[in-house]
């Protein structure tokens, strides 16, 4: 009798097998799954032979650590995984405003500016064997301009790369840029090797391949959501004893897996934590938790230009004097950022706390309203912000919760970013949000990117969605970013007084800046969060304790 | 001609029986109270909220995520707002979308089912295939795909499950309208000259009804899951509306140390879908001769 | 028989075309710029307009179609806007992993739902038949995706029993020697005899199968009940009664093994159904499969990956109900 039953659920269970088979074999057969590829680079000197710590140290991130892994066409999140296995010819040290010397050991600027040589670290190897010299940057930084993706925008000022001997490379500008700021851009200035790149098509980089000089090399990947990383015997700085050997790089997007992973021991570092899992966590006595002025700032542009009461500066000084910006950072940061000043972060240079700063006052808002002839609100918003970004969604809302006691009703409309850019961009100003959520780091670090970025006019629109139009403030942020090439305290000067000229107007609701806090491993040494490139950890400079 | 009519038309209805059948059958008769009661609190719930002012843009932010106490019975959420307020409010968002959804549903599926069966030859043959193209992939498939690229809204949430929902009346209807084409009263319509359309929507519509509406009490416990699980995705309703689905959403990133938060919206859902699901249970019940005497 | 399965076939084939065509017609009327997204938020109008060229955007749309068409015959579903990888590699990557979910959840509801109908219809109006009803009822009125958290809260929040999501621990993934050998990863650890990374793998699998277990395992109970009580009301079962033999062999041998017919339609048809739940689950368990990666999708507006798994959901749901509707045929009872 039980046999009977038995034999019933084992056909049963066959049946179920062969239909799944058949389910699965109408759309292709899964015999090639898994889809991890390991190395297939035969590898010159150094890379074959291991360090022999036998450390590993893993990174749960929220973004894939591994899309677009063309170093000259990434322009992402996965920079984090970049710049470990290719080198930039500088870097820049947030701490000090200077520069860590990479693949360049020493540099030179013509008087005019326009004149740039830099020359090469004598020695360095990429992954392949090959040595690291001006001809492999030149080629790098050409391949990089030319095919025009990503961040090619950055070599917009270089009129030609010329190689003046093995290690020097000089750049001729066609007009005046910071070069050694540019060189140290996480996105679009990587060295990679000619040998290994060749005429090589963007589809090169799909596989576990890289052309590097970095630190580590890709031992193998999965997709785009995980790579594994081996260190480079032959890499020029040399590698400590408990140095890590291998380098995990995997995404985890939901955040409790995130947490799951920290709390486990599963991973030393994870990207973000809501700041209520930081606290839950804070008191976990295996984790370190270190908290960083970052670059980065959250604003809420106002529409300027559409007609309707955001034209009238009176209303837009209301709606600045009604924002909860303490709320915001108590209540949805937990306590990580502080109240900006103005459109330039804590911790840049050009940034100030002369720079005028409106507080959360409900009374005034409503006064100048009434001033404004706006007495009760009666009018409606839009506000935009990028779907899936909670800490937009909750600052919208509490300011939501706040204009409704001004009488203005505010729709809040998360938009996925392409979408969101296409209204932000559309050619009819009146299509266009009233205002819109942005948080933005400098693409170069200082002052004018950010001022440029949201308030200077340019055509077509490209993020300026404040929609400023002032000649007179252009001419004060173009005029300081002159100066900022040659005398520094000058231009901070300026650029301060530009931005209490634009807070006057009140052309943007400048919400908070950024701090950045991170938990990790206790056991991890050496590591610094560096708010120039955002999220990633060096693993080189970390080791085990 | 109007006693002709009602002379004519077929009588379906037994209520007198099928409520005592209704009441014999403790589980659903249970159910049906509680749908009754669930309709109440959509009708009355910023009355019966203990915080009305948090069901939409009011926040607290001083006291989010609190634990369930006396004064938030089910804890507050990121933004401070008492869930219990929410979940109530959450009640009429979701009956209300839920019924606007089957409504579109029918407005689509019923013209179509009876013109196809009215009709016959090959405007039956066209709207039946489009009819099993929607029936062969899953409904929760195509309403996910439709909402994504509509943009992400509670109206094209519920436009998707419309979408998604009609082949099923059409086909209920186009049963009817074939054997309801040849019934007497129709022919005689035809015979004194009105017109096809007139024929279709005083006739025939009108008389495939009743089994429609079973059939949509019968989906209507899938409906309200389908409209939370496109929430859940992020696809429906919208922040600040207390929809339930939205809620367990948003609650992903806080469950770990507010369980509160996540559990007692998915109670509500479930509750309210097995309500409907056991009334439906029940009715199959009922209306099935083979069971019903036993 | 013939003609019934050649006919099915070519509807089959009409309803695929027919998503092509809904899916393709519904992602050119948004006002969604698949050519931004090619390049990134922070691209400029040049690049744009290149993508917009690189894309064959900027053809009229029944050429994109035809090309698409022409594509996907070629087993070409298009490259996917966020990772710019072909749409097919990502799928078979990602398909393994919810197969296996899929697979192991229903077995798991044919074992546990079908006993559970067999108890419901032999104590037919006694309280294990309303429990019973109660649960088949309940486990389909369950929202999927609040189970999944409920499950992650009591094993991984409370009791600190199972991982709360993944498909392997790193230390499995690093270290565990993972065989790869079909792409179901308990399969492949059997078959070479890994039992640490069996044990690890298994340990992640429980509560994300649970979870898509029970909608199947409710409309197994239902259906096998349901079979069941129309079969045991027949007269044969009325002789074999009369004959004194015992209820259970009566049961067991006899009844159940006529309700299979009605049972199997519903497991393939639900089958169909787990693989959208997974769309709710698998991005909960962090678990990276196709529910993942549409889940992806769909908050990137990838509109060729959306495009990709729906028309490859469909595939699967189509063949499936082919599968029920013959099984069906074949059945000498059933007369088409």
């Amino acid at each position: 009798m039980k046999n009977r039953f038995w034999k019933i659920t084992a056909a049963v269970l066959c049946a179920a097998l062969t239909l799944g088979l058949a389910g699965c074999g109408s759309g292709g057969t899964s015999e090639s799954a898994g889809g991890t590829q390991t190395t297939a680079q035969s590898s010159g000197d150094g890379s074959a032979t291991s360090i022999g710590t036998g450390q590993r140290a893993i990174y749960a991130t929220y973004d894939m650590p591994a899309l677009d892994m063309d170093p000259s066409v990434n322009f992402n999140n996965s920079i984090c995984s970049l710049l470990n296995i290719y080198d930039t010819l500088l870097r820049y040290d947030y701490k000090n405003d200077s520069f860590v010397y990479v693949a360049c050991d020493k540099y030179e600027k013509s008087e005019d500016g326009l004149t740039w040589t830099f020359h090469i670290r004598e020695g360095m190897k990429f992954h392949d064997g090959t040595p690291v010299n001006a001809e492999a940057v030149k080629f790098s930084f050409e391949r990089t301009k030319s095919m025009g993706k990503g961040a090619a925008f950055i070599w917009d000022a270089v009129e030609s790369f010329e190689v003046k001997d093995e290690y020097n490379l000089v750049i001729n500008l066609s007009y005046s840029q910071p070069m050694d700021l540019t060189v140290c851009s996480p996105y679009g200035a990587y060295i990679m090797s000619p040998a290994t790149v060749g005429e090589a098509g963007e589809d090169f980089f799909s596989g576990a391949v890289d052309a590097g000089s970095g630190p580590y090399y890709i031992e193998s990947r999965t997709g785009n959501t995980q790579l594994v990383l081996s260190a480079f015997a032959g890499y020029w700085d040399g590698w400590k004893e408990n140095s890590f050997e291998k380098v995990v790089l995997t995404q985890a997007s939901e955040s409790s897996t995130r947490r799951q992973m920290l709390e486990g021991g599963d991973a030393d570092f994870v990207s973000e934590l809501p700041s209520e899992d930081n606290e839950a966590l804070a008191g976990n006595e295996n984790l370190t938790l270190v908290k960083t002025q970052s670059f980065e700032n959250l604003n809420l542009l106002l529409n300027t230009e559409k007609s309707g009461p955001l034209q009238n500066e009176k209303v837009r000084q209301a709606l600045s004097y009604a924002f909860p910006y303490q709320d915001v950072v108590d209540y949805v940061l937990g306590g990580n950022g502080t109240q900006a000043y103005g459109p330039v972060p804590a911790g840049l240079w050009g940034h100030s706390e002369e720079v005028l700063q409106y507080s959360y006052d409900l009374e005034k808002a409503k006064a100048l309203l009434a001033e404004a002839g706006y007495a009760g609100g009666g009018f409606s918003l839009v506000l935009t912000y990028v779907t899936g970004d909670e800490v937009e969604r909750k600052a919208a809302e509490l300011y939501q919760s706040e204009l409704d006691k001004l009488g203005i009703s505010l729709e809040v409309r998360p938009l996925t970013s392409d979408m969101f850019v296409e209204m932000g961009q559309n050619t009819d100003p009146e299509q266009r949000q009233d205002m819109s959520l942005i948080f933005w780091y400098p693409d170069v670090p200082g002052p004018y990117t950010f001022l440029y970025t949201f308030y200077h006019q340019s055509e077509p629109i490209s993020w300026n969605w404040t929609y400023y139009k002032d000649d007179a403030f252009d001419a004060m942020i173009d005029e300081a970013n002159l100066l900022s090439g040659s005398d520094r305290d000058a231009a901070t000067k300026k650029f301060i007084e530009a931005q209490n000229y634009i807070m006057e107007k009140a052309c943007s609701i400048n919400i908070y800046d950024k701090v950045y806090c991170r938990i990790y491993n206790k056991s991890v040494g050496g590591y610094v969060d560096d708010p120039s490139y955002p999220n990633t950890v060096f693993f080189h400079q970390c080791y085990r304790q | 001609m109007n006693r002709l009519k009602t002379a004519l038309k077929p009588r379906i209805h037994k209520w007198r029986t099928n409520f005592y059948l209704l009441r014999k059958n403790k589980l659903t008769f249970l159910s049906l109270l509680f749908i009754i009661l669930l309709v109440v609190v959509a009708i009355f719930a910023p009355l019966l909220a203990p915080h009305p002012e948090h069901i939409m843009e009011m926040t607290n932010p001083s006291e989010k995520l609190l634990p369930p106490s006396g004064e938030y019975w089910f804890g507050t959420d990121e933004l401070g707002r008492d869930i219990f307020s929410r979940i109530l409010y959450g009640t009429r968002i979701s009956l209300l979308a839920s019924l606007a959804a089957v409504g579109l549903a029918m407005l689509i599926g019923i013209p179509l089912g009876a013109l196809a069966g009215y009709k016959g030859g090959w405007i039956d043959n066209v709207i039946m295939r489009i009819c099993d193209i929607f029936l062969s992939f899953p409904s929760l498939l195509l309403a996910i795909v439709i909402a994504a690229f509509a943009g992400p809204s509670l109206k094209n949430a519920l436009i998707a499950i419309a979408i998604s929902w009609w082949p099923w009346y059409a086909r209920i209807v186009r049963g009817q309208a074939i054997s309801l084409k040849e019934r007497q009263f129709v022919r005689a319509s035809r015979a004194i000259g009105n017109t096809q359309g007139k024929i279709i929507f005083q006739h025939i519509v009108p008389n495939c009804m009743a089994p429609v509406i079973v059939q949509a009490s019968l989906d209507f416990g899938s409906i309200i899951l389908t409209l939370a699980s496109l929430s859940f995705l992020g696809l429906g309703a919208q922040a600040p509306t207390p929809e339930w689905g939205l809620m367990i959403n948003t609650s992903k990133t806080y469950f770990l140390n507010a369980w509160w938060y996540s559990v007692f919206p998915g109670i509500a859902i479930f509750l309210a879908v097995l309500a409907f699901n056991l009334i439906g249970d029940g009715l199959r019940e009922i209306m099935d001769p083979r069971t019903r005497n036993r | 028989m013939k003609n019934f399965i050649i006919k099915r076939i070519l509807l089959g084939v009409v309803v695929l075309l027919g998503v092509v065509a809904i899916t393709f017609v519904v992602t050119r009327v948004i006002p969604s710029n698949p050519a931004l997204q090619w390049v990134g938020s922070r691209a400029t109008a040049e690049q744009i307009a290149a993508a917009e060229e690189e894309l064959g955007l900027n053809k009229p749309i029944p050429v994109q179609l035809g090309i698409y068409l022409n594509d996907m015959l070629h087993g070409d579903l298009g490259y996917s806007l966020k990772s710019h990888r072909p749409v097919v590699d990502e799928i078979m990557e990602n398909l393994p992993p919810t197969l296996e979910l899929v697979l192991l959840g229903t077995i798991f509801a044919i074992v546990a739902g079908m006993a559970l109908g067999v108890l419901t219809a032999s104590h037919k109006n006694k309280w294990q038949d309303h429990l019973g009803r109660f649960f088949s009822v309940g486990s389909v009125s369950l929202p999927t995706f609040w189970v999944a958290l409920l499950l992650q809260l009591l094993f991984y929040g409370v009791l600190k029993l199972l991982p709360i999501g993944g498909r392997l621990s790193m230390d499995a993934q690093l270290f565990g020697q993972v065989p790869d050998v079909t792409g179901f990863l308990l399969l492949d650890c059997l078959l070479t005899g890994n039992f640490s990374v069996f044990g690890d793998a298994l340990s992640h699998l429980i509560l994300p199968c649970i979870t898509l277990a029970l909608y199947p395992t409710g409309m197994v109970a239902r259906m096998t009940r349901s079979a069941l009580l129309e079969i045991l009301n027949e007269d044969y079962i009325k002789a074999a009664q009369s004959y004194g033999i015992k209820r259970k062999i009566i049961l067991w041998k006899y009844a159940l093994k006529n309700s299979l017919g009605p049972t199997v339609t519903v497991v393939t048809l639900s089958v169909g159904y787990t693989l959208v739940n997974t769309f709710l689950v698998e991005s909960v368990f962090n678990w990276p499969g196709l529910g993942s990666y549409i889940s992806d999708a769909v908050m990137n507006m990838d509109y060729p990956a959306i495009m990709g798994v729906t028309l490859f959901s469909a595939c699967a749901y189509v063949v499936l109900n082919m599968i029920a509707d013959i099984v069906v045929a074949l059945d000498p009872r059933v007369r088409i």
